[in-house]
C-alpha cells in the first residue's frame, strides 16, 4: 500500500482531525514592547514542498532515523 | 524560497515537541503517527520544529543515524532561537514559577523554548506529554489516541495538539510581578 493510499483512507475516516488552520493574530509583550504574533520569528529554512515532506517522512520512518539510542528492542523493528 | 512555496505557505504551523520526533522511531506507532502528520499537512498546517529539538534529537540517536537525521529535519520548518524567543522563554518561566496552579514539576528549558516559539508564532504544539505545556496557558485542540498490542497487553499513546491561550498569556506577561 502506498502512502498516498493510506492518506486517502484517513481523509474518509470519521476520526480525521476536525481542527482547521487559522491565521494567527494579536500581539505578545516582549520585554518593553508588544510584537505581532506570526511575524516576529522567521523560519531559518525555506518552506518545504509537500512532496518533499512526504518523501522524507516516509524514508525517515522506514529507516528509523529518529530512533533514540536508548530505545530498546521492544520499540524497534530493526 | 520560491514563489510557489510562498503562495502555498500554510496559515498556521504545528511545532512538534521532541518526543514526537522520537515517536517517529517507535515501531508501534511510527506509521500511524507519520500518516497523521501528513494528513494535518494536507489540511494546510505547516510542520515545524524549534532548533532546540535538533539538540535534543541528535543527543539521543546513534551516530550512524546522525547525518540522515540532519538531512531529514529539513523537511520541517526550522525556527531559530532568536532574541524574542529568549526573552519570552524567560517570561513564561517566570509566569509558570509564580502560578501556584501549575503543579507539573519542573518543565525543562527545551519545552519552555518550544512554548515561547509557539506563543510568538501563533503555532500549535504537538506533544505526547501535556505536562510540558501546562493549562491554562495551553489548551487542547485535538487528541489522537494510538493503541497497540505488546505481549498480549493493550497499550495506548496519546498525542495532543495544544494551542497557546494568547489572551491569558498576554495578561500574565503584562501583569507579572
Amino acid at each position: 500500500m502506498l502512502f498516498s493510499d493510506i492518506i486517502n483512507i484517513m481523509d474518509n475516516d470519521d476520526h480525521s482531525p476536525t481542527i482547521k488552520p487559522v491565521t494567527p493574530t494579536g500581539a505578545i509583550p516582549v520585554g518593553s514592547k508588544d510584537v505581532d504574533i506570526n511575524t516576529n520569528v522567521v523560519p531559518s529554512s525555506p518552506l518545504p514542498e509537500p512532496n518533499e515532506i512526504e518523501n522524507k517522512l516516509n524514508d525517515a520512518v522506514k529507516k528509523d532515523t529518529f530512533k533514540p539510542i536508548d530505545n530498546n528492542e521492544s520499540t524497534s523493528d530493526q | 524560497m520560491n514563489q510557489q512555496a510562498i503562495s502555498n505557505a500554510p496559515k498556521q504551523n504545528i511545532i512538534l515537541d521532541t518526543n514526537i520526533l522520537f515517536y517517529l522511531g517507535d515501531k508501534f506507532i511510527k506509521y500511524e503517527l507519520s500518516r497523521y502528520l501528513l494528513v494535518l499537512n494536507r489540511m494546510g498546517f505547516g510542520l515545524a520544529i524549534s532548533k532546540v529539538s535538533i539538540v535534543e534529537l541528535l543527543s539521543g540517536i546513534p551516530r550512524i543515524n546522525e547525518n540522515g537525521a540532519i538531512d531529514k529535519l529539513n523537511m520541517f520548518i526550522n525556527y531559530e532561537i532568536d532574541h524574542n524567543v529568549v526573552i519570552v522563554t524567560a517570561q513564561i518561566s517566570t509566569v509558570y514559577k509564580n502560578d501556584k496552579q501549575v503543579e507539573t514539576g519542573p518543565i525543562d528549558i527545551a519545552d519552555r523554548i518550544i512554548a515561547s516559539t509557539a506563543i510568538l508564532t501563533g503555532s500549535l504544539v504537538m506533544t505526547a506529554d501535556v505536562n510540558h505545556f501546562p493549562r491554562p496557558y495551553f489548551v487542547e485542540k485535538n487528541e489522537k489516541i494510538f493503541s497497540y498490542k505488546e505481549k498480549n497487553n493493550t497499550k495506548i499513546r496519546v498525542i495532543q495538539l495544544l494551542q497557546p491561550n494568547s489572551s491569558l498569556i498576554y495578561n500574565a506577561f503584562s501583569c507579572r510581578s
